[in-house]
């Protein structure tokens, strides 16, 4: 019966992506809160956030083998697996955001090695089948070392190549390319152990399941080094308000300092590091299912509006001609399209874990 | 082979926009969408005020960042120095807005022209919709289409690509004058080839100081600016304290 | 803070040009290298870079129109292909516009091919009348339409009342004889109104009684040393839009050009000096430049002359011995030193104009030094006032003191052409028509309180807007059967709500129009005109730069619909109907309009159209009857070109030889002396009762000088605390831009305005204590009326005044000029808070320093 609701509700949430998906078929991105000047908004985000969870739970899924750590094997399974579900999570914000995914053949067609977006999409097709042979391997035996260092380096590959294509673009210094490339890894490894603690932990309760001492441990060790983890990532975000908006006399970051007061920048502080941080460095509370869920849900709710946050850095201020007739900062409020684009992303990701809960059985050690 | 440049005087310039309208008729672009546009801004306090007027297009930039960063060439350059764009390419990824540091490009959200797609009409029998208006007229999608532009390019660029001035590539292909340079009433407009020393361009670029938008940026706009919208006179004066 | 932010807004944009010096000479020395290495392939692209002439490569074909968006008249070349306009340029066979076209022509497009386009005859079968009536027009035949027309024309005619016939006439070409005077003339009535005291007839008095010229001047501004504007805003409006946009780069080069303007405009984005003055005080300012000019001894000695000692006896406040001064080619500089400008020092104008007093010396100074070659250029908004007829006068008289009057660098008259008049009615007036004709005219004309002195005569001029009041009142008679073409009176005249009463009363009301606009609401038939640009035989005559053309009107598009052309097609047709009916006179006389290369009489209202354009244009196509100017080899040769040049304008010859009373530049004005002196006489009463009587304060000798005289502004100033400036787009096409995309996509290239808006300008001093931001819907209302729109807070106006520009608030026209057809107006329109009142001496319509208005948020 609760699956039944469940899938109901996530079918749900397609419904509203699929009808979405017609609209924007039929009458355009006018359905989206979307102008020339914010070019890029939540749809691609939820992408930028998505497919950074995915290489986070890459780096997790990719412990025991690059460090080593064996106790870590418990969780493989269901991180490569969770990587994959988000991935898939992410194509679907993709496509939503394209003007013409039908075209995206050109990638091969008229290939551009110049263009970072060009390496995204590469990377992401080779990442994409990495992962898929290495749930593959890992479902009939276990992953092998190649395969599972290549999952290393193909999710350092993408988080920090999303950097450049944040960075590349001189005209916008707030998206500033130096910073994003240590940012994004940093933050995707956090989301990647927030999505797994998350979905383990909301996987147990929801099936009633005990969770094993052992695995208990391993999930408070996660906790404590993603609580580190959103303090450091708190400490580089600081200074990026205080150099970028605080210190810097520059015009174009004068963007900084009409960010701070926003809702995603705050989203972000509060929620996405600072909550996280604190509960999860406190024992009392790491210990318990309850903290550590509303810890990785809190962060993962901050690190979404954190993604909107940066890509409204780069854009609320006008550029060129673009700025004749506009206020300095343009604002944004997402409409209930792009809001549904999200919901279908989700929906998705959560569909496909949850059929790969009922059926693939990622609990399992490897042999 | 060519490098195709434009100088723009702002001494001539009197602000009126026929540039951007004549491109639209030349370019069938939609309402919404500029691919010759403006900067203005008013400047001072009553009594002192000037309003100002900067004409912008594409800049055609010959290190373009928007090149740089299509995924799939769709916005490419042509051995003549334009920075062009192929419709049937673009994946609608608008990466090349991001990147412009002009803000020339547009998108199209929705389906171009959207007036002339309205089914209304406000007189029964005496009037027409647009719709029937456009099929009377015998036009594409808007009556006064002009398929020359469709030579070298979308005709109409169909919802979910990109678009951008051209330096209008299909006449100076057939050695006429980009639309903007023919119908600008001021001439404020100077087309002609950066290679040939004696072109009218080089000529100005010379005698001037001129100047390009966001040359910080290394992007090095092929549109250069030159004298002062405003060339106002004042009363000599040391100032005071 | 606004202000701020926009001005790093732009210096963001042109940022680093420290930086971009260095990086520029590196890209120059590559593209030299570049040079040197690809010279091989040369040849092309100079020709290229040089490419001024058209190639012909093209799908389609160049042919020849005019423009008629506003009243410059340009020559223009619309590209057709497949008998579709596709693109718009200047005419470069017209030495007037010199192939060079302003914006507003490319809107043509837009509106020949507007779907909200009348496409059939329409008559209404609502037969109540008025605003909120929908008409329930149904569509019907051309027959059943000319009949109905003629039926009510026969009905006066059987009832011997022609005189309640009426014409309205908007738009025109000068084709219009055909409609507006033979046709009513024929019919039998006085009663042919045209709208041209909506335009600028007060612009026309001031030179009318100072050099006898009763038109438009031309400026020769790339002559000239300095430019002093009143009001006139020639880069954005009327005239010679196109012209002055071509050449004012180099008139800035040369001239020192100073504004005055309550209104940052066009033209003074680009001016040395802005001189922002409070509305209504132009006259002050004129006489305290007229004053520095004579005191400082700076008036052109060669064309004023010099006292006969040679030593300057204007001294502030000393009167004069009109003998001790010698005058060559000017009348009166004496009297009206001593009458007026003795005591009229900078510091006094400063007080009343708002403006610096330094400013005005320079002004003036500058001015004076400048002579001959400095002109005075008279826009509309100094004159188009209740009182403003003086500030004509005075604004124009400068020129006079400087010696810039038919002069190089200076103001000029028109150059000769030689168009033909039709032939005359006088053989097909019947007794009738005679008879009709004797009444009174609609307009009240050359009664007591409206002398319309036109060209010195009493009644010479039309008065417009009051034809509204005769309409209403019956005075002197009802008005039963009224056609109008393309006008707008409801839309375009002052206190627009008296003309929507007056036309609901016409019992039956025929409008020829493009669009169904708020004129048509009242009307009983509405007919499908042609477009002027595209589709219609005719031709206008324009001057500039020293030239005048004729330019033609051909139909060039292949026509959508069956539309008729108002001054000639529907004419014809209404004549066939009427000889049907037992009157032929008008299809007798309209048959003697013969082609003048076969001598063939019209048969249908096509051959009509024709040949009577090339009668009316004989003389400039045919050889043999050649007078000057172009030569033309025929009319073939004609219509390719599309545009006739006359000879270049002749400087100076008028000097002395002014068709003033005294043949003399009047500065005590004779000629307005006679023109006033008759009107009394006829009237039976004192100048000075018509001084009274016309709303003007000057008694005495006063009436005849240039002078300032205190403005009359309506509201109370407590409760009305702004006064109003109104001003012009540079997209309108008259009023009818507002159906067009690309008026609303460019609406912000009006300095000030914003696009897709329509806004009320107020100064942030002004606005901030009543907590007014922009994009604040606001009402600005007078004490005739009210309009909605959007508050733009702006720097660019004088605090104390609210600048709208006029052109949007229709609630009619079509689906996208009003917010909801017949219904919602989009925007507002300023006749809405305009007061209908006159400059009575000219006719004029007054728009200018005319009303107070409040400011509510809604």
């Amino acid at each position: 019966m609760k699956l039944r609701i469940w899938i109901g509700l996530l079918g749900l949430g397609i419904l509203a992506g699929l009808i979405t998906t017609f609209r924007i078929h039929t009458e355009g991105f006018v359905v989206y809160a979307k102008t020339d000047v914010l070019a890029w908004t939540l749809p691609l985000a939820t992408y930028i956030f998505f497919s950074l969870t995915s290489a986070g739970l890459a780096f997790v899924s990719s412990i025991p083998i690059v460090l080593g750590l064996k106790r870590f094997e418990v969780i493989e399974k269901r991180t490569i697996f969770l990587e994959f579900s988000v991935l898939i999570g992410s194509f679907v914000c993709l496509i939503l955001h394209l003007g013409s995914p039908l075209k995206v053949i050109y990638f091969l067609l008229s290939p551009n090695l110049t263009s970072p977006l060009w390496w995204i999409g590469t990377l992401y097709t080779i990442y994409f089948i990495i992962i898929v042979t290495a749930f593959w391997q890992r479902h009939t035996a276990r992953t092998s070392r190649t395969l599972g260092i290549l999952i290393f380096l193909i999710a350092i590959a993408t988080s920090t190549t999303l950097g450049w294509l944040m960075g590349m673009t001189d005209a916008r210094p707030l998206l500033n390319p130096s910073f994003l490339i240590m940012y994004f890894p940093l933050t995707a490894f956090v989301c990647g152990m927030a999505a797994l603690l998350l979905f383990s932990l909301a996987t147990a309760y929801f099936s009633n399941k005990e969770i094993s001492p052992e695995k208990n441990d391993l999930y408070n060790e996660l906790a404590r080094i993603m609580g580190i983890t959103a303090g450091l990532v708190l400490i580089l975000f600081l200074w990026r308000s205080i150099i970028g908006g605080v210190s810097s006399t520059a015009y174009e970051y004068s963007t900084f300092r009409h960010m701070i007061g926003s809702i995603s920048y705050n989203t972000e502080l509060w929620l996405g590091m600072l909550l996280p941080c604190v509960l999860m460095l406190a024992r009392s509370i790491r210990i318990t299912g309850w903290g550590k869920i509303v810890a990785s849900a809190s962060l993962l709710i901050g690190m979404l509006a954190g993604r909107m946050e940066l890509i409204l850095s780069g854009l609320v201020r006008p550029l060129g001609q673009m700025a004749e007739g506009r206020p300095e900062f343009v604002t944004y409020m997402p409409s209930l399209s792009e809001v549904y684009v999200v919901l279908f992303g989700l929906s998705v990701i959560l569909l496909i874990y949850t059929i790969g809960e009922r059926y693939l059985k990622l609990e399992e050690l490897p042999e | 082979m060519s490098r195709y440049a434009m100088v723009i005087d702002l001494q001539r310039c009197v602000g009126c926009s026929s540039c951007s309208i004549s491109c639209r008729t030349e370019n069938n672009v939609s309402e919404g969408i500029y691919w010759s546009h403006k900067r203005t801004e008013t400047v001072g306090t009553f009594p002192n005020v000037r309003f100002h007027y900067l004409p912008t297009l594409c800049n055609h930039c010959e290190n373009a960042p928007c090149v740089r960063g299509c995924p799939t060439n769709a916005m490419h350059k042509l051995d003549n120095g334009i920075t062009m764009h192929d419709s049937k390419k673009c994946i609608g990824c608008r990466y090349c807005m991001i990147n412009c540091p002009y803000g020339v490009i547009h998108f199209n959200w929705k389906d171009p022209h959207s007036f002339w797609r309205g089914k209304e009409a406000v007189l029964k029998g005496g009037t027409s919709s647009p719709v029937e208006e456009n099929r009377a007229v015998g036009g594409k999608i808007m009556p006064y289409y002009n398929p020359e532009r469709e030579e070298t390019f979308s005709g109409i660029r169909p919802k979910g690509v990109v678009e951008k001035c051209t330096f209008c590539d299909h006449r100076v292909k057939k050695g006429k004058l980009p639309r903007c340079v023919e119908s600008c009433p001021a001439d404020a407009r100077i087309f002609g080839d950066l290679d040939d020393p004696k072109s009218d361009v080089n000529k100005l670029i010379g005698k001037f100081r001129p100047f390009r938008l966001k040359e910080s940026l290394g992007t090095k706009p092929k549109v250069f600016y030159i004298r002062d919208f405003s060339s106002a006179s004042y009363p000599k004066t040391k100032g005071g304290i | 803070m606004e202000k701020k932010k926009s001005r790093t807004l732009i210096s963001d944009f042109l940022s680093n040009t420290g930086l971009s010096r260095r990086s520029f000479i590196k890209t120059t020395a590559i593209t030299g290298a570049a040079v040197t290495l690809g010279s091989g392939m040369m040849p092309k692209m100079k020709a290229l870079a040089q490419a001024a002439a058209p190639s012909s490569n093209g799908m389609g074909k160049w042919m020849p129109a005019t423009c008629q968006g506003c009243t410059s008249w340009c020559s223009v070349q619309v590209y057709i292909i497949d008998g579709r306009a596709v693109k718009v340029r200047g005419n470069p066979h017209s030495k007037v516009n010199l192939g060079a076209s302003c914006p507003r022509a490319h809107l043509g497009l837009q509106q020949i091919y507007d779907p909200d386009r009348l496409k059939v005859p329409m008559k209404r079968t609502n037969p109540k009348k008025g605003r909120n009536e929908d008409p329930k027009f149904v569509p019907i035949s051309w027959d059943e339409a000319l009949d109905t027309i003629a039926d009510k024309i026969m009905d006066l005619r059987k009832n011997d009342e022609t005189h309640k016939y009426m014409l309205m006439r908007g738009r025109y070409s000068y084709m219009r004889d055909i409609l507006y005077d033979r046709m009513t003339k024929i019919i039998g009535s006085p009663n042919n109104i045209s709208h041209s005291s909506l335009c600028a007839e007060a612009e026309k008095f001031g030179p009318y009684y100072t050099e006898g010229f009763w038109g438009y001047r031309q400026y020769d501004v790339t002559n000239a040393n300095y430019i002093l504007l009143w009001g006139a805003d020639p880069l954005s409006a009327n005239r010679q839009v196109s012209y002055y946009s071509k050449v004012w780069g180099d008139a800035v080069d040369r001239a020192t050009i100073a504004i005055v303007e309550p209104r940052l405009s066009a033209t003074a984005t680009k001016a040395d000096e802005w001189m922002p003055i409070k509305p209504g005080y132009d006259g002050a300012l004129a006489v305290a430049i007229a004053h520095v000019l004579l005191t400082k001894g700076l008036w052109y000695k060669p064309f004023v002359g010099d006292f006969v000692d040679g030593q300057n006896h204007f001294i502030l406040g000393q009167t004069v011995d009109e003998e001790s001064f010698e005058e060559i080619h000017t009348h009166g500089i004496v009297k009206w030193w001593n009458s007026e400008l003795k005591d009229k020092t900078p510091e006094w104008a400063a007080k009343l104009t708002g403006l610096d007093v330094d400013q005005i010396e320079r002004v003036a100074t500058d001015y004076g030094n400048a002579a001959p070659h400095a002109i005075s250029w008279v826009g509309g908004g100094p004159v188009m006032q209740v009182r403003g007829g003086y500030s004509s006068m005075a604004t124009h008289a400068l020129n006079g003191l400087v010696g810039a009057v038919d002069n190089k660098g200076g103001t000029q008259q028109t150059n000769k052409e030689y168009t033909s008049k039709f032939p005359k009615p006088d053989d097909f007036l019947d007794d009738i028509a005679k008879n009709g004709k004797k009444h009174g005219k609609i307009d009240h004309r050359g009664r007591l309180h409206f002398p319309c002195l036109n060209s010195g005569k009493s009644g010479g001029g039309v008065i417009t807007n009051n034809a509204a009041e005769g309409i209403l009142n019956e005075d002197p008679n009802e008005i039963k059967v009224a056609i109008a073409y393309m006008n707008n009176f409801s839309f375009s005249a002052p206190q627009s709500e008296r003309w929507e009463r007056a036309l609901s009363k016409i019992p039956f009301l025929v409008h020829m129009t493009t669009n169904a606009s708020e004129f048509s609401w009242f009307s009983d038939i509405i007919l499908p005109d042609t477009h002027h640009m595209f589709e219609k035989w005719g031709y206008v005559k324009a001057h500039a730069n020293g030239y005048r053309h004729v330019t033609l009107m051909q139909p060039i598009v292949k026509q959508t619909y069956d539309y008729k052309t108002d001054e000639t097609e529907i004419p014809w047709l209404i004549a066939e109907k009427l000889a049907k009916r037992g009157f032929d006179n008008l299809l007798s006389h309209f048959k003697e309009y013969k082609d003048p290369e076969t001598g063939k009489a019209p048969e249908n209202e096509k051959e009509f159209a024709l040949y009577s354009l090339k009668h009316a244009t004989q003389n400039l196509w045919d050889p043999a009857k050649y007078k000057g100017g172009d030569k033309i080899k025929g009319w073939e040769e004609f219509i390719k070109i599309g545009v006739w040049n006359s000879d270049p304008y002749p400087i100076r010859k008028k000097w002395s030889n002014m068709k003033t009373k005294t043949k003399k530049f009047e500065f005590y004005s004779e000629t307005l002396k006679e023109a006033l002196g008759k009107h009394a006489e006829k009237h039976g009463v004192t100048i000075d009762e018509v001084m009274k009587a016309t709303n003007y304060l000057a008694r005495g000798e006063m009436a005849f000088v240039p002078h300032f005289e205190e403005p009359f502004i309506l509201g109370d100033e407590k409760e009305y605390p702004f006064v109003h400036v109104d001003h012009k787009s540079r997209l309108n096409r008259e009023g009818r831009s507002a159906n067009c995309t690309w008026y609303y996509d460019f609406k912000d290239i009006d300095p000030g305005d914003e696009a897709w808006d329509d806004v009320a300008k107020i100064n942030p001093i002004d606005a901030k204590p009543l907590g007014i931001k922009s994009g604040d819907p606001i009402k600005l209302s007078s004490v005739t009326g009210s309009l909605s729109c959007t508050a733009k807070l702006w720097e660019g106006v004088r605090p104390g005044t609210i600048a709208k520009c006029f052109g949007q608030g229709h609630w009619a026209y079509g689906q996208l000029a009003s917010k909801e057809f017949g219904k919602t107006p989009r925007g507002g329109s300023s006749n809405d808070i305009i007061p209908a009142q006159y400059e009575a001496l000219s006719g004029a319509s007054a728009y200018y320093g005319l009303t107070r208005l409040k400011i509510e948020k809604i």
